[in-house]
């Protein structure tokens, strides 16, 4: 019987490592003695990045999205079906169409959701570029706003040392925002205002969760004036006054609210009972080093589940996978793990609407701004158009 | 050529050669020690013609070329992939057949539905073809 290495996820995480276990084991894919499976709830695969171009009016659903078994080599078996339940001590996972699967190897890449409703009046009042629908709806809001005040506040998980989705997205879309209204010609009667917690995973009273990036933040902002406070915990909002309340006890008032909203796991991975996260978040415990989930034999995580200290980040995912089909291959072929993930992610941000700004780090080293500039944003527009989809058939 | 000498500098440049470190001077004079040459033969002006020429071209790229040079990368790029993947696979099942299927066995082979959808997938590419030659031209 073939070893079956089940992935569950067939998003960034998932579709690249799949597609790197067929080639790295090769020999035994092709003679049948393993057998790479992917369990997905849906068709399409979206370039979920792309969902904040889209509250620029810069993408139709269309050109985000591309069918799953299209960026899979044909080894791969695809099934789209929606994992319901996860029994661990019975190697099998548990469909929510009656489907079981069993496995060998399990690596679970299923992503986060993001949870406005989280915070009381946030999902009513506030607005996010986190998912396809509520970042047309910012659309509409960014393209129509003629005067008033943009508040914007990024909100962590509860979990110690967990960031929240994609750490550079509030200030790239600070920077979109201005850009957008100044090509409108309505920035002079729009207040931007940019906030930042409390606590920013180690950071405290910061504007950024590294250090080097919050020290020229202000410079950048003052630049644009852009108006930023520290230390903006958002408590709740009053959609019907729309303010929007901090733990610290301010009061701010807004026309739109641009919030990265509160994130948690999928329900599945919160329900299987193995994580310790407070607050019903759902991170999986995970070894930072061979990315194992602790205390469940074969089972891996990577991308947006796990509890590491890393930006939950398709840069992330790209630094985790390799490592991951590693560990598989030196299991199956020596009976021992073999290699440990450094904690490094590398993005390229996009900083305004035309420049962009290569970035890289890990656990030892953070990042070490350099001047954005529209070379930059040019690898970041062919990043968005086209080097993505290599990036998930595992060919970068 | 010795800079370091060089008494007639503006205060400015003076300043900023004396702050560099032994090492840093040594290796500023072995770099234009290289330069001389091609800045008397003009082989420079080439590299400056070539970085003026670069910058014309990201400062001329707009969204709408990327978005069309893009689409062709990952058309080529995915098409190439895809092909190569199919060869490998079909080449592997091919190598791992004890013998070559009978006639009966190839026709037993077709009743398996991603074969028939493979071969109707051929047969739609036959189509395709046909309709991109069924216009005769008539001589001039
Ligand atoms: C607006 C925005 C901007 C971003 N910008 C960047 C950026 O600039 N750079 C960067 O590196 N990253 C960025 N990211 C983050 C990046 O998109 C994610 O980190 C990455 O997609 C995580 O990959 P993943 O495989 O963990 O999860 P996902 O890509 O979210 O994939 C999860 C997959 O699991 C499937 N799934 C979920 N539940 C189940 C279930 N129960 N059963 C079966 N299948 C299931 C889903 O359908 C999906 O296919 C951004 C994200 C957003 C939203």
């Amino acid at each position: 019987m073939a070893k079956r290495i089940l992935i569950i996820g067939g998003g960034i995480g998932g579709t690249m490592t799949a597609n790197h276990l067929v080639s790295k084991l090769y020999p035994e894919v092709s003679s049948k003695k393993v057998e790479v499976m992917m369990l997905s709830n849906s068709p399409w695969h979206y370039y979920k990045p792309a969902f904040m171009y889209v509250a620029f009016n810069k993408f139709f659903k269309d050109e985000l999205r591309r069918p799953q078994q299209s960026l899979l080599r044909p080894e791969i078996k695809f099934v789209v079906d929606e994992v319901a339940e996860f029994d661990f001590s019975g190697s099998r996972v548990n469909c929510s169409s009656g489907q079981s699967f069993d496995y060998d190897y399990l690596i679970i890449s299923t992503g986060c959701v993001p949870s406005p409703e989280r915070i009381e009046g946030l999902k009513e009042a506030g607005d996010h570029f986190y998912q396809y629908d509520p970042a047309r709806n910012l659309a509409k809001k960014l393209m129509t706003i003629e005067k008033g005040r943009i508040f914007i506040t990024v909100n962590f998980p509860k979990m110690a040392n967990v960031p929240h989705q994609c750490g550079i997205a509030p200030i790239e879309t600070t920077l979109m925002v201005d850009d957008l209204l100044r090509k409108r010609g309505v920035r002079d009667k729009v207040e931007i205002v940019y906030t930042y917690p409390t606590v920013a995973q180690l950071l405290r009273n910061c504007l950024f969760l590294q250090k080097d990036t919050c020290d020229v933040l202000p410079t950048v902002f003052e630049q644009r004036d852009i108006k930023f406070q520290r230390s903006f915990t958002l408590d709740h909002v009053d959609p019907d006054k729309k303010i929007a309340v901090s733990e610290e006890g301010k009061e701010e008032d807004f026309d739109i609210l641009m919030a990265t909203p509160p994130i948690r796991a999928v329900d599945a991975v919160i329900n299987s009972g193995v994580s310790k996260a407070p607050n019903n978040e759902g991170w999986l415990p995970t070894n930072h080093e061979t990315m194992e989930v602790y205390g469940l034999e074969n089972v891996f995580v990577m991308g947006d589940t796990v509890d590491l200290p890393v930006s939950k980040a398709g840069g992330s995912c790209h630094s985790q996978s390799p490592v991951i089909v590693n560990n598989i291959a030196s299991l199956i072929r020596l009976g021992h793990l073999f290699d440990t993930y450094d904690g490094r992610v590398v993005a390229i941000a996009q900083m305004g609407l035309e420049d962009g700004m290569p970035l890289w780090y890990d656990y030892e080293s953070d990042v070490q701004p350099t001047p954005p500039n529209k070379l930059g944003g040019l690898m970041r527009k062919s990043f968005n158009r086209g080097v993505y989809w290599s990036v998930a058939r595992g060919l970068v | 050529m010795n800079i370091t000498n060089n008494t007639e500098l503006p205060l400015e440049q003076t300043n900023s050669i004396r702050e560099l470190s032994p090492a840093a001077q040594a290796g500023l004079e072995e770099l234009i020690d290289k330069v001389e040459p091609l800045l008397a033969g003009r082989r420079l002006n080439r590299i400056v013609d070539v970085m003026s020429i670069t910058a014309d071209v990201v400062d001329m790229t707009d969204d709408y070329m990327i978005e069309k040079l893009c689409k062709v990368y990952e058309e080529a790029i995915g098409g190439i992939w895809n092909a190569g993947n199919l060869a490998r696979m079909a080449g592997s099942e091919v190598r791992n057949m004890e013998e070559p299927p009978s006639t009966w066995g190839l026709v037993k082979m077709a009743r398996d539905p991603e074969v028939r959808r493979g071969l109707a997938f051929m047969i739609m590419m036959a189509k395709g073809l046909g309709r991109q030659t069924s216009e005769p031209l008539p001589e001039e």
